[in-house]
């Protein structure tokens, strides 16, 4: 989460009467350790319900009353736990069922507000083209174009809703550029800012054009009467997100666009598109008193082939770089065959990882991890390692250490392409570890996908390992999944070596027996305030899966404490029979 | 292996178990705290970690930068994370903090007494440049942890910290005020200090210049 939503709910408040205590609940919460989505959602247990949905949980899944946890969220007036699930993409449009009973169950304005204002959202993008849309729009001149856009189009209404609700460009300065731009085209005096690289990966016209005229060039200015601004705006904004966006009156001049950037499937829609257009206005109610300036027509990347989407463009790139770097023993200069294609990947940057040097991306990986932009920005402050061979080539080259080549092209992979091809179980522990350290969470979900299949016939020795694992690196969706595991076959693991051994070094069970309640009915017992304790966590499941219901639940507990300090004990036994 | 409730386990002990559970407590239970993931933890590691952030922190306040490689400090602070030593590095890195600023108010409190107007403006705002610098540094040594630890910890955001140590030290005395009004007053509204020290104020927060200006 990298922005508080409180301050952004502040923003929505600005024309609605709110008491502050409508903000604050009048009962202490009630946590729901073993909750689902609805639970979660209905007692505002944010913990519980982030850990849920990243654990990917379909947020639009009706319980057996047909109603979604968006409908409790909005029924009980928790608006923070109604965002993460708007957030995570749920449904509220007015017109479809669930959406229509969340407006209606809305306990308050604000709430009506939040959907409303959710409602002109297109769906989140991927991590990899969000990434890069954000990069696009930190540009100075195209942040001032989208919010100059923002303010014209149909209902500035919802334009302000939405840029009060945060899908505008942020205007935190801490990211106030995320990378600056290397080429900026004029069309009417207009600026669009953009990088080489995705436009060289996403048409061949602006391939050519980069290796011949425009090689050197920082601006281009197109006097050319044919082109306007708005297509050409869309079409760099296409090249970066994957989403079309459009005003109806831009299109057949975008159409043309295509066909000399050599985008032809996109031409193709946008030809058919074009045809539609003219006779739509015979079709559609008259009454509509929407002009066709303000009309806008939106592609989704799903409409096009796969080999014309933004991963696969980027793909080809790498494929390139990676063929590009190689083992480099850089004190053979005399190897004269330096790659010949090296202008081909117009890479900016060279990362030396063990001893094999990759090509790389600048704006890439400035785009996708914060980590790689600061080191980038930085490289003045802090000192870097400085080696013959960076003088030689002109180009930056970062080092980084503790991990293996291998582990590298895999997290390049997945931030050139948002997806890894095939994934050695053995090198799981080690991408959750580049995940975490270069700040690459979404790969974490990646490789905890391709890693469950395996763990379906790992012993529970491996389990046991995998589960400090998931802890220590915060895969929650592997760490549930052996806890469930563990609770359900809890008599298998307490007679593992391994699972005693493990109890030996994890954190003991929070606090004592009595205050330990799990009487249920008691709310403003928010529950301890250490978090992620792997043991309380376990007990949870075990209760769940063994224990008894109601008043005997504390007496299961207990019970359960009680086993566990057997298996310690015995696990301490057995660590001093081996040391002896 | 079985994900589904398996029926029919009930609690049995071995007899071993049984033995040995009159024998005594476990550790935990003894008031004896385990530490977790022993094998990999090295006190003079994390000492040396910590005592490496501290320092850089101080080198951000006193030169803009540091001799250290970014990567490594990074790599640090990353560990000490992972291995759930949060906690410690991020007191040190508040009370490193915090000691800086005191020291840079110290200066800037001994350095302008006789000094009126402009140039205690001008120092106040060098000194706030050189401080904001430092916070992004520190940030960006500390990125994992204010990414991961500080939201489940809801600890305060590096940069906020930042934020929240400068105005306790602007708003702590009345002479700091009455100094700044004055300053200000004498170089009049439209004047390119007074905008940039109004620029720090509504950066600090949106009621602190109303702190400051209300009376004026």
């Amino acid at each position: 989460m990298d922005s508080d939503p409180d301050v952004e709910l502040r923003a929505l408040d600005i024309d609605v009467e709110l008491d502050p205590e409508d903000l604050q609940p009048s009962v202490p919460l009630k946590k729901v350790p073993g909750g689902d989505l609805f639970e979660a959602a209905r007692a505002r247990d944010c913990d519980r319900l982030a850990l849920l949905l990243e654990v990917g949980a379909n947020v639009n899944a009706r319980d057996r009353w047909d109603s979604v946890a968006l409908y409790y969220a909005c029924l009980a007036g928790h608006a923070e736990a109604a965002r993460m699930l708007l957030e995570a993409g749920a449904v509220c449009a007015e017109r479809t069922f669930d959406g229509d009973r969340c407006h209606y169950a809305a306990l308050n304005l604000r709430l009506r507000w939040l959907l409303k204002s959710f409602e002109a959202r297109p769906p989140p993008l991927a991590p990899l083209p969000a990434a890069l849309r954000a990069t696009f729009l930190a540009c100075p001149a195209n942040r001032a174009a989208f919010l100059e856009m923002l303010q014209g189009s149909a209902g500035a209404e919802a334009a302000a809703l939405a840029a009060a609700a945060g899908f505008g460009p942020k205007d935190d300065p801490s990211s106030a550029c995320l990378f600056p731009p290397d080429i900026t085209f004029y069309v009417d005096g207009k600026p669009v800012e953009a990088h080489r690289v995705i436009l060289c990966a996403r048409s061949p016209f602006f391939e050519k054009k980069f290796k011949t005229d425009w090689k050197d060039r920082k601006e281009v200015r197109f006097s050319n009467q044919k082109l306007y601004y708005g297509a050409l705006y869309s079409l760099i904004h296409f090249f970066y997100s994957d989403r079309l966006e459009v005003a109806v009156d831009d299109m057949e001049n975008l159409a043309r666009a295509c066909k000399v950037c050599k985008c032809e499937e996109l031409q193709k829609i946008l030809d058919n598109e074009v045809a539609h257009q003219k006779y739509a206005e015979y079709k559609s109610a008259r009454e509509l008193d929407l002009d066709n300036s303000q009309k806008r027509f939106i592609l989704q990347a799903q409409s096009l082939p796969e080999e014309d989407r933004l991963p696969s463009a980027l793909q080809r790139i790498l494929q390139t770089c990676l063929a590009n770097s190689r083992e480099e023993g850089y004190d053979t200069e005399e190897s004269n065959e330096m790659p010949k294609n090296l202008e081909e990947d117009l890479a900016d940057l060279y990362i030396k990882v063990g001893d094999k040097v990759f090509h790389c991306h600048q704006v890439i990986l400035a785009s996708r991890s914060e980590y790689f932009r600061a080191r980038l920005a930085r490289t003045a402050d802090f000192l870097e390692g400085n080696c013959g061979f960076q003088a030689a080539q002109n180009l930056p080259l970062l080092e980084e250490h503790d991990l293996s080549a291998e582990a590298f092209e895999k997290m390049l992979e997945y931030m050139y392409t948002d997806k890894l091809e095939h994934l050695d179980p053995d090198q799981a522990e080690e991408l959750f570890d580049v995940a975490s350290r270069y700040l690459l969470f979404p790969l974490k979900r990646v490789v905890a996908d391709m890693l469950l299949p395996h763990l379906e016939h790992a012993s529970p020795a491996e389990l046991c390992r995998w589960l400090m694992l998931s802890d220590i690196y915060g895969v929650m969706k592997i760490r549930e999944y052996i806890l469930d595991i563990i609770a359900c076959n809890f008599e298998i693991f307490a007679a593992t070596r391994e699972f005693r051994a493990l109890l030996l070094i994890l954190p003991p069970p929070s606090g004592d027996d009595s205050l330990r309640t799990t009487r249920p009915s008691a709310p403003g017992s928010a529950g301890n305030t250490d978090q992620g304790n792997i043991l309380d966590d376990l007990r949870e499941k075990w209760l769940e899966a063994e224990g008894a219901e109601l008043d005997e639940r504390d007496d299961s507990a207990a019970l359960f404490d009680k086993r566990l300090e057997t298996l310690m004990l015995v696990a301490e036994k057995e660590a001093v029979d081996e040391d002896a | 292996m079985n994900r589904r409730r398996a029926h029919g386990h009930k609690m049995e002990k071995s007899r071993e178990e049984q033995k040995l559970v009159n024998k005594g407590k476990p550790a935990w239970r003894r008031g004896l705290k385990a530490e977790p993931f022993k094998h990999r933890q090295d006190p003079e590691f994390f000492a040396g970690a910590c005592m490496m952030a501290t320092q850089a922190i101080s080198e951000f306040y006193a030169q803009g930068s540091t001799t250290m490689l970014l990567q490594m400090l990074y790599r640090n602070a990353y560990n000490m994370v992972l291995y759930k030593k949060g906690a410690e590095l991020y007191s040190a890195m508040e009370t490193a903090m915090a000691s800086e600023v005191q020291s840079l108010w110290r200066t800037l409190n001994d350095a302008a007494p006789a000094k009126g107007g402009a140039a205690f403006l001008q120092e106040l705002l060098a000194k706030w440049n050189q401080h904001v610098e430092a916070v992004k540094m520190t940030r960006d040594m500390l990125m994992y942890m204010d990414w991961t630890f500080v939201p489940t910890n809801r600890k305060t955001p590096i940069r906020e910290l930042g934020l929240r140590l400068w105005r306790d030290q602007l708003t702590s005395s009345d002479e700091i005020r009455e100094r700044l009004i004055e300053a200000v007053k004498r170089r009049g509204r439209e004047d390119e200090l007074v905008a940039a020290v109004n620029k720090m104020m509504t950066e600090l927060g949106p009621d602190v210049p109303g702190f400051f200006f209300q009376r004026v």
